[in-house]
């Protein structure tokens, strides 16, 4: 069910609360979907010529808030993706890491998020059909909390030993797609809500899966919350945005110009000055 | 992976651990499933007739104990080491079967977990006799629901209900099928095994989908365990008007069963201590 405004249900919201996600059909109509493909290429032909052959190796996401995407981008401010999201993560929640991804490997189990305090959340737009068998994202539904979390931390599930899977997996029978899970078998036009806590994973994968990604996190409000963010400002830097194959800065000087003078995004802007996270992306 | 000892891997006992169930597939011959399936007929080509009459009474579907002497195959499953072996690891060598029975739905089982008691070790195997899949009245569970918060957070969302009353479901634009859950898709002669206090649902039913259930207790330990067992005892002397049992001679532990013709020392142990805890008094009278 999706409301005119676009906004979740009070039942909606309780069941992405009990499950750590909540999947949304066809937000997105086919044209909308044509036009974002045909960005999503372009952009990625773009970056790809600049590239030496090294980097266009490790080379998998780029960042949507840039002139080249602006169909893309404005979905950052389309109540579609901000309305919900700012229902689960609060009113002053501040748009974060946003973006393109083309992926050519599964990905293995794990949880987005470390942070146990500071809420971050992720909307996932595939462009492509997926299922079981070809790329759909796998979810735990209820390991954001504890003790599911905890107990696949502690089994390791998502410590990997190269070319011998996970550390529970490794000394089973058990292949990462045998974990028991929800499926996201998805159409183009669907979105999909988590909680960056909960943990999932892809298989089945093909080349150029693609992603879109819209992050959000939570304006903080608590001791723990402000400490997580600080030590996530402070490794930034390193991790966040260097260390993870993403081309190029999270926020283009001409989204930071905010030139149709958006409250909203002066809003997202000022807070993610304020923590240092766009000096580190000049940087 | 099957060994040969029926034992589970320190990795399948963390599996049901963290998830609250297990899978083992292929546990069975298909000329074991034929067999259970031949006396699965018999039994219920005799209650059958019987069973119409009472369709819309509240007889939900055609289920009876396997402890009995017409249906021999199944009954001897309980002491099959495939069943016992792998529940003694999870539950503690002195765990006991409380029921065993054979189910033929007609229709979908909406969301549920088997019990709500926290404390006392319960599990259940199942064996399905037919290929089932999630378009095809495949078991769905909730990994980790059988723990809280998870376990009381579904409980609050009355998933339980059915379609036309859970809130969630309505407002949410959802079916219970569209609940997000990992689907069991089974051949014949796979066993899941999962603690009872797992949420879990079949959709997609048809008519006389079966299966096999061997469900153990664990023997109490601690005071709340205790306690939970007593709510269990309760919970028995409905057993057989609450599942609307077809129970040809009204005993759900035939006296066959208990004359434990065999001697096995292992059906002696259990009913030495069904009778003990009065189990076999509140289902039998």
């Amino acid at each position: 069910m999706i409301q005119e405004n676009h906004r979740l249900t009070k039942e909606q919201i309780r069941q992405f609360e009990t499950f750590g996600f909540f999947v949304r059909r066809q937000v997105f109509n086919a044209e909308e979907m044509v036009g974002i493909n045909d960005e999503f290429s372009r952009r990625r032909l773009s970056i790809l010529a600049q590239l030496d052959p090294e980097e266009k190796e490790n080379f998998r996401s780029w960042p949507i808030r840039n002139p080249e995407l602006p169909f893309i981008s404005s979905l950052l401010e389309d109540p579609r993706i901000y309305g919900p999201s700012e229902q689960l993560a609060g009113e002053d929640s501040v748009l974060f890491q946003s973006n393109c991804n083309s992926y050519g490997v599964d990905t293995n189990w794990h949880s987005d998020s470390k942070d146990r305090h500071l809420r971050l959340i992720k909307n996932v737009m595939y462009l492509q059909p997926t299922t079981a068998e070809r790329g759909a994202l796998r979810l735990i539904p209820g390991s954001h909390k504890s003790p599911l979390y905890d107990e696949l931390v502690r089994i390791g599930l998502d410590l990997y030993v190269k070319d011998q899977g996970s550390y529970f997996l490794k000394d089973s029978e058990f292949s990462g797609s045998d974990i028991p899970c929800y499926i996201f078998s998805s159409s183009p036009g669907d979105i999909i809500i988590f909680n960056q806590n909960t943990w999932h994973a892809a298989y089945g994968t093909f080349e150029y899966r693609r992603t879109c990604t819209f992050n959000f996190i939570c304006n903080p409000k608590t001791d723990e919350e402000k400490g997580e963010l600080n030590a996530m400002a402070e490794q930034a830097g390193d991790r966040s945005f260097k260390e993870l194959p993403v081309q190029g800065s999270q926020c283009h000087s001409e989204w930071l110009a905010n030139p149709e003078g958006s409250a909203r995004r002066a809003r997202w802007i000022k807070k993610l000055e304020e923590w240092g996270f766009v000096e580190e992306v000049k940087a | 992976m099957i060994r040969e000892n029926s034992t589970l891997t320190e990795a399948q006992i963390q599996h049901f651990e963290t998830f609250g169930f297990i899978v083992r597939r292929q546990v069975f011959s298909q000329e074991e499933i034929d067999r259970l399936n031949e006396e699965f007929d018999q039994y219920l080509a005799t209650i059958k007739d019987e069973f119409e009459k009472k369709v819309g009474q509240g007889s939900r579907w055609p289920n009876w104990s396997n402890l009995n002497p017409e249906t021999p195959f199944m009954a001897g499953l309980l002491e099959d080491p495939r069943i016992y072996v792998p529940t003694e690891q999870l539950q503690g060598e002195d765990t006991v079967p409380l029921y065993s029975n054979a189910n033929s739905f007609r229709n979908d089982s909406n969301w549920h977990p088997d019990t709500r008691q926290c404390h006392l070790p319960m599990l259940k195997n199942l064996i399905y006799l037919q290929p089932t899949t999630g378009d095809h009245g495949s078991l769905r569970v909730i990994p980790g629901s059988h723990e809280n918060p998870l376990y009381d957070d579904l409980h609050r969302l009355k998933l339980i209900n059915s379609n036309d009353k859970s809130e969630i479901l309505k407002e949410s634009g959802m079916r219970s099928e569209d609940v997000p859950a990992y689907i069991f898709c089974s051949q014949p002669g796979d066993v899941i095994t999962f603690n009872m206090r797992l949420w879990h649902a079949a959709f997609c039913g048809y008519e006389d989908r079966r299966n096999c259930s061997f469900a153990f207790c664990s023997n109490p330990k601690t005071a709340e365990e205790e306690e939970d067992l007593k709510s269990q005892l309760e919970n028995a002397k409905t057993l057989t008007d609450g599942l609307k049992m077809e129970l040809k001679d009204s005993k759900y532990y035939h006296p066959w069963w208990l004359e434990n013709p065999d001697g096995s020392p292992r059906r002696a142990r259990w009913i030495n201590w069904l009778n003990e805890r009065g189990f076999i008094d509140a289902v039998n009278n």
